[in-house]
C-alpha cells in the first residue's frame, strides 16, 4: 500500500512511499487508500494528522501525466482527475488539524497537496525544493485547486512566480514567502516535526494562511507586468499562460465560491491539456526519463553512501561551484578529503599537455575516482572523462558526462551511473556521451549557432532572427545564451564554418544586441537551423547511445521549444525535406557538408525516432 | 509485416521486466490494462520504452500510442502490441 499508517498517541502518521517508485506518484491507488483512510478518521479518537514521506528525495512528484496523455475529451479528464481531487478534498474537509513534513522534492500536485494540508513544515536539505512544474514543463494548467490556494498562501506576484515562471523555492524562501510554516535543518527534522505537532495540538501555532488578497495597486502592477511577459512568449503559449493569469487573478479576489473556482480551474486545465502543444509537450517528460534512465541505470537504484571531495582550487568560476557544492548537502554524502573520497571533482586543467592528472582514473590507493569538471566554454574533452557544465554560471543544470572515444581509461557503465544518480541528486540533469572531437553540447550550440550567424552576415538584420525563433517556440533568445558564453571560445568553435574569428566577433554582438522583430526572412532561418541541427545530430549518433541524450542538452542548452515535444522528434523527414527544398538562400547559412547530410537524411527511411 | 506474436512475446518479456524491477508480480496478458491491472504511471511508461528499445534494438517513442489513445482504458497490451506491428512495418 502507498501509505504506512502508524498512530502515536491520536496523532495519525501517514507516510508515503509509492512502491516501486523512485519518486512519490500520488496515482489512483494513493488516492484510494488515502480517502478510505481519511473516511474513518474522527475527532474523538484523532488528534491531528501528519503526512511524510518514506523517500527523502520526494515528498510528491506527481499525479497523473499519463492519464491526462492519454484522453481525449474533458469527460476522460474529470474522471482520470476524481480520485485524487476526493482525496484533496478529504484532506482539506478533516476533521482534525493535518500537517505536511516535505523533504525532497515536492513538484506541481506536491504543491497542491501540501497546500490542502493546514500547516507544512519543510526540511532544510538542498533537495527539498518546491515547482510548478506545470506550466512550466508541460504548458497545461494544474488542476487541484492551486489557482485558488496559491494567492491566499503568498500573495498574486509570488504566485505568479512560482506557477507561470517556474521558480524552484527552496524551504527557506518557500518560507520567506508564506508557502510553508516553518523550516527545518534536515538533522533535526524528526525533532521539529514533534515539536511542530505539540505546538498544533496545543492550538499556539498559528495559521499563516492570509486568505482574501486584499486588492490593491500592487496587484494591478503584478497584472500589467504578467500581461506584458506574456505578450513576449511564443504566440501558442500565450493562450494557456493568460488563462492561468486569469485563474489567480480570480482565485486571488475570491468573488465567487471555492467549488465554482475549481469548476472553472478544470476547465481550463482540461482544454489546455487536451491541446495539440499540450500533448506535445508531455512528450519530453518520457525523453527526459529515457535519457535519465540510460545515464543512471533504473532509476530505482537508490544512492549508496557517498564520499565526496570537491576541490577549490583553480578559477574563479570553479571556486564558486565547488562552494555550491559543498552547501548543496544532502543525506548519505558525506565529505572527505582527496585521499578517502568516492570522488574527487577537480578542475579540468585547460591544454591537452595538462591532462596527465586530469582523467577520472582510480586514485592511487585504487579507492576514489578523481573527476575533471569544465565549467566554461571549451572545445572538448582532453582526459578520458569530465564534467562539462557549460552554462552554470547563469544556474545552468546540465552537466555532459563525458568520456572521450579513445581517451584515458575513464569509469566503468556501474561507476558511470553512479556519478549519474549522486548528480542528479545535486540537481543536475545530466547527458551521458562519448564525444570524438568536441562535448556534444558544443556541437549542438555550433549547428545552432551557424546559421544565425551566416543570416546575419548575409541578409544584415539580426532583429528578424529573434522574430523567427518566437515564431518558433524559442522563449530563450540568443542574447541569453551568449551572455554566459566565452564569445571567443564561441567564434573560435564558429570559425571552421566561416572564414576565421575574427569575421564573426561582430556578427555575434549583432546577434546579442538585437531586439525583435517578425519579417521577411523568418522561415528562411528556421529551415536552416532544422538542417544545421539534424547535422549536428547525425554527427552525435556514435557518441550517444539514445537520441534522447541530444534532445535532454537540446532543451536544457538551447531551450528547444515545449511545445514541439523534443528536437529529434521535431526534425521530421518530412520537416527536413521541406527544409532543404524550400528557400534556395538556405544553401548560403548552412555549409555544404550539412546541407548535403539533411538532403540524405530527408531521403532516407529513418526517422531519429521511430 | 511484423509477425504480432512475435512482437507480442517481446512486449511482454519487456513488461514483465519493467514490473519485476518494481517487485511487482502481476501476470500479464494480452487484455491488461497497463494503467488499472498493472499500476503503470508515466515513470515507468518511459522504463517501459528503453526495455522495449532494448528488446526491438530500436529508438522508440510511445507518445503517438498514448496520445492516440481514445481514453486512458484504452492503454492496453494489445494495442501496444498493434501499434508496434505498424510501427515496426515502416520501412528501416
Amino acid at each position: 500500500m502507498p501509505f504506512e499508517v502508524a498512530d502515536h498517541d491520536g496523532v495519525l502518521t501517514l507516510t508515503l512511499d509509492t512502491p516501486g517508485s523512485p519518486i512519490n506518484i500520488f496515482n489512483h491507488a494513493t488516492a484510494h487508500q488515502l480517502i478510505d483512510i481519511l473516511s474513518q478518521v474522527s475527532a474523538a479518537t484523532t488528534r491531528a494528522i501528519v503526512f511524510e514521506t518514506a523517500k527523502a528525495n520526494s515528498f510528491i512528484n506527481g499525479v497523473g501525466l499519463l492519464l491526462a496523455h492519454a484522453s481525449q475529451n474533458v469527460d476522460d479528464i474529470v474522471r482520470a482527475s476524481t480520485p485524487p481531487w476526493n482525496a484533496y478534498r478529504a484532506v482539506r474537509d478533516a476533521p482534525v488539524p493535518t500537517i505536511a513534513v516535505v523533504q525532497g522534492s515536492c513538484f506541481g500536485c506536491g504543491v497542491e497537496f501540501a497546500l490542502n494540508c493546514d500547516y507544512r513544515i519543510a526540511s532544510d536539505s538542498y533537495e527539498t525544493q518546491f515547482y510548478m512544474t506545470e506550466l512550466s514543463d508541460y504548458l497545461f494548467i494544474p488542476l487541484f485547486g492551486s489557482t485558488w490556494n496559491l494567492p491566499e498562501a503568498v500573495g498574486l506576484g509570488a504566485a505568479v512566480d512560482l506557477l507561470l515562471w517556474g521558480e524552484h523555492w527552496r524551504a527557506p524562501q518557500a518560507c520567506e514567502h508564506g508557502l510553508i510554516d516553518a523550516v527545518a535543518p534536515h538533522e533535526c527534522l524528526a525533532d521539529h516535526r514533534h515539536r511542530f505537532v505539540e505546538h498544533v495540538l496545543d492550538a499556539t501555532q498559528p495559521s499563516r494562511r492570509r486568505g482574501r488578497v486584499q486588492w490593491g495597486p500592487d496587484e494591478d502592477r503584478v497584472i500589467e507586468r504578467t500581461r506584458r511577459r506574456i505578450e513576449a512568449l511564443p504566440p501558442p503559449y500565450q493562450k494557456v499562460y493568460t488563462d492561468a493569469l486569469h485563474l489567480l487573478a480570480a482565485g486571488a479576489r475570491q468573488t465567487r465560491t471555492f467549488v465554482a473556482h475549481q469548476k472553472d480551474e478544470l476547465q481550463r486545465s482540461a482544454e489546455s491539456a487536451l491541446s495539440v502543444i499540450g500533448k506535445a509537450a508531455y512528450g519530453f517528460f518520457y525523453v527526459r526519463q529515457m535519457a535519465s534512465e540510460r545515464a543512471a541505470g533504473r532509476a530505482r537504484a537508490a544512492l549508496e553512501p557517498t564520499t565526496l571531495c570537491v576541490d577549490s582550487d583553480g578559477t574563479p568560476d570553479f571556486a564558486k561551484f565547488a562552494t555550491d557544492l559543498r552547501r548543496r548537502r544532502l543525506p548519505g554524502v558525506n565529505r572527505a578529503d582527496a585521499a578517502a573520497a568516492d570522488y574527487r571533482l577537480v578542475a579540468a586543467k585547460d591544454s591537452a599537455a595538462d591532462s596527465s592528472n586530469g582523467h577520472a582514473a582510480p586514485a592511487a590507493d585504487g579507492r576514489g575516482h578523481t573527476v575533471p569538471i569544465r565549467l566554461r566554454l571549451t572545445l572538448g574533452p582532453q582526459a578520458g572523462l569530465e564534467l562539462y557544465v557549460p552554462t552554470y554560471s547563469a544556474g545552468g543544470r546540465l552537466v555532459e558526462l563525458a568520456q572521450r572515444i579513445g581517451g584515458e581509461p575513464g569509469l566503468s557503465r556501474e561507476e558511470v551511473a553512479r556519478l549519474t544518480r549522486l548528480l542528479h541528486r545535486l540537481d543536475f540533469e545530466v547527458a551521458v556521451t562519448t564525444p570524438t572531437e568536441m562535448f556534444v553540447s558544443n556541437r549542438l550550440l555550433v549547428g545552432f549557432l551557424t546559421p544565425l550567424v551566416r543570416f546575419i552576415e548575409l541578409e544584415g538584420d539580426a532583429r528578424v532572427i529573434n522574430g523567427a525563433l518566437r515564431g518558433a517556440g524559442f522563449v530563450q533568445r540568443p542574447h541569453d545564451l551568449l551572455a554566459v558564453l566565452d564569445r571567443r571560445l564561441v567564434a573560435d568553435q564558429l570559425a571552421v564554418n566561416f572564414g576565421g574569428a575574427a569575421q564573426i566577433e561582430p556578427l555575434l554582438e549583432a546577434l546579442e544586441d538585437a531586439e525583435c522583430r517578425d519579417g521577411k526572412g523568418a522561415t528562411l532561418v528556421v529551415d536552416a537551423l532544422c538542417i544545421a541541427l539534424v547535422d549536428a545530430v547525425l554527427r552525435t549518433r556514435t557518441e550517444v547511445r539514445d537520441v534522447s541524450i541530444v534532445d535532454l542538452i537540446a532543451r536544457e542548452l538551447l531551450d528547444f521549444p515545449r511545445h514541439l515535444s523534443s528536437m529529434c522528434s521535431w526534425l521530421k523527414r518530412g520537416r527536413v525535406a521541406q527544409a532543404v527544398a524550400g528557400d534556395p538562400r538556405v544553401r548560403a547559412l548552412v555549409s555544404d557538408a550539412a546541407f548535403e547530410s539533411a538532403r540524405a537524411f530527408a531521403a532516407g527511411t529513418r526517422e531519429f525516432y521511430r | 509485416m511484423p509477425d504480432r506474436a512475435a512482437v507480442l512475446t517481446k512486449v511482454r518479456r519487456a513488461l514483465v521486466n519493467v514490473l519485476e524491477d518494481e517487485d511487482k508480480d502481476i501476470e500479464v496478458r494480452p487484455e491488461s490494462h497497463l494503467v488499472e491491472d498493472l499500476g503503470f504511471d508515466s515513470v515507468n511508461v518511459a522504463s517501459l520504452t528503453i526495455a522495449l528499445e532494448d528488446e526491438f534494438d530500436d529508438v522508440l517513442l510511445l507518445n503517438d500510442w498514448i496520445a492516440s489513445a481514445h481514453s486512458p482504458s484504452d492503454l492496453t497490451v494489445d494495442s501496444l502490441v498493434d501499434y508496434l506491428v505498424g510501427l515496426l512495418a515502416e520501412p528501416s
